[in-house]
């Protein structure tokens, strides 16, 4: 598949030695195993969109025969009707795909691996041979979701949450049977893959940067990074504990989370006495860092994006890198803004709302800093920029609505309503997936050496910004009405009868979005073969990345010794340079900076003689640039 | 292709083995605080006692925690042992600390079916004992986490015995040294944990 795609650009180098299994599979090297993460996230996306396109199809004309839904599901298409609990499946296999293989692994996956040894100038991550089995894990999880749509008693449908007792009794709904056991297969395996790559991520980061290369010297694209996997390290083994207690819950009949079930007053379940609030704990610990997870590496491309395309330095370095760090902290103590109408104590519940409140600190100093960078740049348009404007966008648009949400009286008129599915497509759904195609846009030449097209890019980016507005922005005004998410057809209510106009516009919107990435995914496809050969820096960029070569593939990037960094990746338009841009690898000739301490010029022979235990103050030193 | 041996770039100043192994263990810490957490939430409180069983947990996984503690010393000693290039009592207490191991993994079945006798099994028919479910869970999942300890423990084993293990190839000692410390700590902090948690 994407092997296969990448076999005939690279046929031209025949100089190395590595086999078509070791290059192209089994691949340890960074670069490589971003491309997969990437195809396999791209087609992993095309999948979740078609998904929430036949919904679409559902809702809008709940009483109309489809053909192509009857032939693109069979039974559960029956004389062109969606079937109600394949709906409910769509759904929740919809939320799964999007949120973790598309904008997780696709994402995290694809741009933490080509970005961070690239950027902090070293030669792979720490572990190649991690890195390659989180790209199999995540493979393996991808397969396994799939096959999941596939059996008989279909996928998984209780949402992407999937709550108990749904998901915990196998009899509660056709999807809470081998469909929901894949699932939680699937999820586990995802949850390996994640831990695998984030553990590389952090170590390399911390562990393995190039001479020169404080941590106030990294990009913003690698702290993102850097912090998003921190999250991931912290969170995604709680899921694996909920998902423990769930599977145990559903194989072995343990009653950790299913509490007493009565059916026509008799007792319907064996097992009781647990506690169905507590996998909401258990999951929203994870879910709440989980859509930091998504967006944070998006908010890091477009700071790259858009400072490299406004020819200016990004204002606030420091500042963006604390609201990251104030984003990533708050992310883990707002997690029961998720639960207030689960019965929590409503001081717990005020508490729980001061605290996400908060998050809108941090979220205003990067929206702000945005804006202020683009303030009288020198502005260059490429798509990739127009998608980080169009991140930016959405992520104020969409951040606005969090405030409303996130309070909790309010919260109760509007939880599980399309306001709350409008908020979160636009702040985290689409505003990570542009900034998704602003990475895709900006590193293309990085990764295939060409470039894309640039007009079918503006295409696809008006196109997509368009829709998605008109998608998205009309959900708001259905969840103050009270119409709830995850409703078959609304026809079949008498109040929530009147949206079904709205319901059209948003689907027809909704398929001409997906038309546009057809126009995206012609241009990813057909540049890698036939576009134009790029510059070795097209964007005038001062990070690493642009000095390893990029028209041979090459395993430790760099060809001879590792570039030394004597300056901050952001120093555009500096009115002492004649290039509007200042490399961070080049010296400075007119201010020679001091690189060698007393410290870092230690004989190795005493390095070695460090005691062992001393090694992590070291480390720990290090990372705070005392060392 | 190993291009780094070749350039001779400055080595990183922590082993990447290491430095990983440090952050997966941080990622297990973060698993058993998910599931000691979840163990917290649903215990009741002072006035619903009747929907929790409390017991004595089984003597057997005191004696464990007295085994892990012994393994520490030992895995600290061959460690030691291998720094010094003192290679025969390297192997002597690496050998020792996995029938340590295995002990610890004895202990904890004996454990386990003393639960049994007792009739807290992992599943239940009675509500209350949901307590027990737990037991069951947090020592399963840290037992999961001592058989890795053990597959370590044996392949470094192997390897001393191969001459592998010196003064100058500590990568592999140094990291099982280390993970064979943090699940004997574990063990200790979830044995208090569930003596007084109950």
């Amino acid at each position: 598949m994407s092997t296969a795609a990448l076999h005939a650009e690279h046929e031209a180098h025949h100089e190395h030695k590595e086999s078509f299994i070791s290059k192209y599979v089994f691949s340890m090297d960074h670069k490589m195993i971003s491309k997969q993460f990437l195809i396999t996230g791209i087609i992993m996306g095309m999948i979740g969109m078609i998904m929430s396109l036949l919904f679409r199809l559902q809702l809008a004309w709940p009483d109309d025969q489809f053909s192509i839904i009857e032939m693109l599901l069979g039974k559960w298409g029956v004389d062109g009707k969606l079937d109600p609990n394949f709906y409910m499946g769509l759904v929740t296999i919809h939320g799964t795909i999007m949120v973790f293989y598309v904008l997780t692994a696709g994402l995290s996956g694809t741009f933490s691996n080509l970005l961070i040894p690239l950027q902090v100038g070293a030669r792979d991550m720490a572990s190649p041979f991690m890195n390659m089995l989180s790209y199999w894990f995540f493979f393996m999880s991808s397969v396994v979701l799939l096959i999941s749509v596939g059996v008989e008693t279909g996928p998984a449908s209780g949402g992407w949450t999937v709550y108990p007792p749904l998901s915990a009794l196998d009899k509660a709904m056709p999807g809470s049977g081998l469909g929901m056991t894949l699932w939680l297969v699937a999820i586990v395996l995802f949850i390996v893959s994640s831990l695998l790559g984030g553990i590389n991520y952090i170590s390399t980061v911390l562990n393995q940067r190039t001479k020169g290369m404080s941590m106030n010297r990294m990009p913003l694209t690698i702290w993102a990074f850097f912090f998003t996997a921190v999250l991931g390290l912290l969170s995604f083994p709680v899921l694996l504990g909920a998902g423990l207690f769930l599977i145990f819950d559903r194989s072995f009949g343990t009653s950790f989370y299913l509490s007493d079930i009565y059916l026509e007053g008799v007792g319907a379940l064996e097992n009781i006495g647990g506690s169905p609030v507590l996998y909401q704990h258990l999951f929203w610990f994870l879910g709440h860092p989980e859509v930091y997870i998504i967006l944070m590496p998006a908010l890091g491309i477009t700071s790259e994006v858009i400072s490299n395309n406004a020819r200016k330095p990004i204002f606030g370095y420091t500042a963006m890198i604390i609201s990251l760090l104030g984003i990533s902290f708050l992310s883990f103590i707002v997690w029961g803004h998720h639960m207030f109408i689960t019965g929590m104590n409503p001081f717990l519940g005020s508490v729980f709302m001061i605290l996400t409140l908060i998050i809108a600190v941090p979220s205003a100093v990067k929206a702000f800093n945005y804006l202020t960078t683009l303030w009288r740049g020198n502005l260059r348009f490429t798509p990739a920029m127009l998608f980080s404007i169009g991140l930016v966008s959405f992520f104020i648009s969409g951040g606005l609505t969090g405030i409303y949400l996130g309070n909790a009286a309010l919260d109760i008129q509007m939880h599980d309503s399309y306001f709350v599915v409008a908020h979160f497509h636009l702040v985290m759904g689409s505003a990570a997936i542009f900034g998704m195609f602003a990475g895709i846009y900006h590193w293309f030449p990085r990764m295939y050496g060409r470039m894309m097209n640039n007009t079918l890019g503006y295409f696809h980016f008006w196109i997509t910004f368009i829709t998605a507005y008109l998608v998205f922005f009309p959900m708001h005004f259905m969840g103050l009405a009270g119409v709830p998410r995850r409703y078959y057809q609304f026809t079949l209510v008498e109040d929530f009868d009147v949206w079904v106009d709205v319901n059209k516009l948003i689907t027809v919107s909704a398929i001409i979005a997906g038309f546009a990435q057809l126009l995206f995914l012609y241009n990813f496809f057909i540049s890698i073969f036939r576009g134009k050969k790029s510059a070795q820096n097209p964007w005038g960029a001062n990070t690493l990345e642009w000095t390893s070569p990029i028209d041979v593939r090459l395993h430790g990037n760099w060809p001879g010794e590792l570039p030394t960094v004597y300056r901050g990746p952001y120093e555009y338009s500096r009115p002492d340079r004649e290039e509007d841009f200042f490399p961070q690898h080049i010296p400075d000739e007119s201010a020679p900076e001091v690189l060698e301490t007393e410290k870092s010029k230690k004989a190795p022979a005493e390095k070695e003689a460090e005691a062992e235990t001393s090694v992590f103050f070291a480390a720990v030193k290090r990372v705070f640039g005392l060392g | 292709m190993n291009t780094k041996k070749k350039m001779k770039d400055p080595e990183p100043l922590v082993a990447p083995g290491k430095f990983n192994l440090w952050l997966l263990m941080l990622a297990s810490s973060m698993l058993f605080a998910s599931l000691v957490s979840a163990f917290i939430v649903h215990k009741p409180d002072a006035q619903a006692k009747s929907t929790w069983t409390a017991f004595d947990l089984p003597i057997f996984f005191l004696v464990s925690v007295f085994v892990a503690v012994l393994s520490s010393v030992t895995i600290f000693v061959a460690w030691k042992a291998a720094k010094n290039d003192e290679l025969n009592t390297n192997k002597t207490f690496t050998a020792l600390t996995l029938a340590l191991g295995l002990l610890f993994c004895v202990t904890q079945y004996l454990g386990w079916k003393q639960l049994i006798s007792l009739d807290l099994t992992l599943v239940n028919a009675r509500p209350e004992d949901i307590s027990a479910s737990y037991v069951w869970m947090i020592t399963g999942v840290h037992v999961l986490h001592v058989l890795g300890g053990l597959v370590l423990l044996s392949v470094a084993l192997v390897k001393s015995f191969k001459l592998e293990v010196h003064k100058k190839n500590m990568t592999l000692m140094s990291i099982t040294h280390t993970y064979w410390h943090f699940v004997g700590l574990l063990w200790i902090f979830l044995y208090l944990f569930l003596y007084f948690a109950q």
